[in-house]
């Protein structure tokens, strides 16, 4: 009994800890070609916290540089253009998915390998940083 | 009238109609431009349009360029999904071109490396940007090249259609971007369907 009551206790206590953050779920990055120097990274950023945060760096040992942008489609013209930040609100998901916001990520340093695993550090506007693990798939 | 103003009138209108002659004749290439008969780059060997839709019994065109990480490897990643499940010889009467949108930072042979990566039967095509003007504007797509403080230095915002050409060079409904893959099979049985009910 006390057990299983130690155990609820901790569940119970690791889920309010999970709660108080940010949560990144299905990190993934596409494949491309061997010779592209350039892709993208998708996932979806729960906001468990009380306030907005936003999304403001990315770091990663895989590529050179890491930027946010944004695509839209207007009058079946495709427009990409680059943010500052993306949001996510109090308890909201922000997807980050194809034909929409997304990490661009530019100068890899060798061509990317399906299945391989990367490690990414999302920096966020309230002084978190989240640690991935985000995998190469193709789309 | 006296003479002088006769002199001046005459001069003007000679000047006018000099000036209409002169316009006509430089629009000369745009209005005789024949996007079937233009040279198309494609690394290997330089083709033309008309060649292709004598040799098949579709022609499909999609324009884009290698720096776009999103838009063209999901339609060029759908369009191999969609040959994969086509019968081989449905497969071979269609002709598929990827046009880049960017010579000024697309080589050629990039093309190729790109294209086989989704699927080996894409034809890679590199135009100037002078030609590309024309080719587009023909077909109603539109691309435009944006400077961004970003590491890419610029971008090229793009119609993203895949043109769709009938055996006889005819528009047909294009492929949007999105469709799935059941939509654009569908489209595509169809207008083997049609041409068979021709024959």
């Amino acid at each position: 009994m006390k057990t299983i009551l130690s155990f609820f206790l901790l569940a119970f206590s690791l889920n309010l800890f999970a709660a108080g953050k940010i949560k990144i779920e299905n990190p993934k990055i596409r494949l491309t070609p061997p010779n592209t120097p350039m892709t993208a990274i998708f996932m979806n950023m729960t906001n468990h916290t009380d306030k907005d945060v936003k999304l403001v760096d990315v770091k990663g040992d895989f590529a050179g540089k890491f930027e946010l942008h944004n695509m839209e489609m207007t009058n079946g013209k495709m427009v990409m253009r680059k943010v500052e930040s993306i949001e996510v609100k109090q308890h909201e998901t922000t997807e980050l998915k194809s034909g929409g916001l997304h990490i661009m990520v530019f100068k890899l340093k060798n061509p990317l390998k399906e299945g391989a695993v990367h490690k990414i550090s999302l920096i966020f506007d309230n002084k978190t940083t989240v640690a991935v693990d985000a995998k190469v798939e193709k789309m | 009238m006296n003479v002088k103003e006769i002199t001046k009138n005459s001069l003007s209108v000679i000047a006018l109609m000099a000036l209409l002659v002169i316009s006509y004749l430089m629009n000369k290439k745009e209005r005789e431009f024949n996007p079937f008969l233009l040279k198309l780059n494609t690394g290997n060997e330089v083709i033309t349009l008309k060649e292709l839709k004598d040799k098949h019994k579709v022609v499909l065109l999609y324009f884009g360029f290698l720096s776009c990480p999103d838009v063209c490897p999901t339609t060029l990643g759908t369009m191999a999904s969609v040959f994969k499940d086509l019968p081989k010889e449905r497969r071979d009467q269609i002709a598929f071109v990827f046009v880049d949108l960017d010579p000024e930072r697309d080589k050629v042979e990039d093309l190729k490396t790109y294209t086989s990566f989704f699927d080996s039967k894409t034809i890679p095509v590199s135009l100037t940007l002078k030609e590309l003007d024309l080719f587009t504007r023909y077909f109603g797509i539109v691309f435009m090249k944006v400077p961004l403080k970003s590491e890419m230095g610029y971008t090229v915002d793009h119609s993203t259609d895949i043109i769709v050409l009938s055996s006889e060079g005819k528009l047909l409904e294009p492929i949007h971007h999105g469709s799935p893959k059941v939509v654009i099979l569908s489209q595509l049985n169809k207008i083997f369907e049609e041409s068979n009910k021709k024959l």
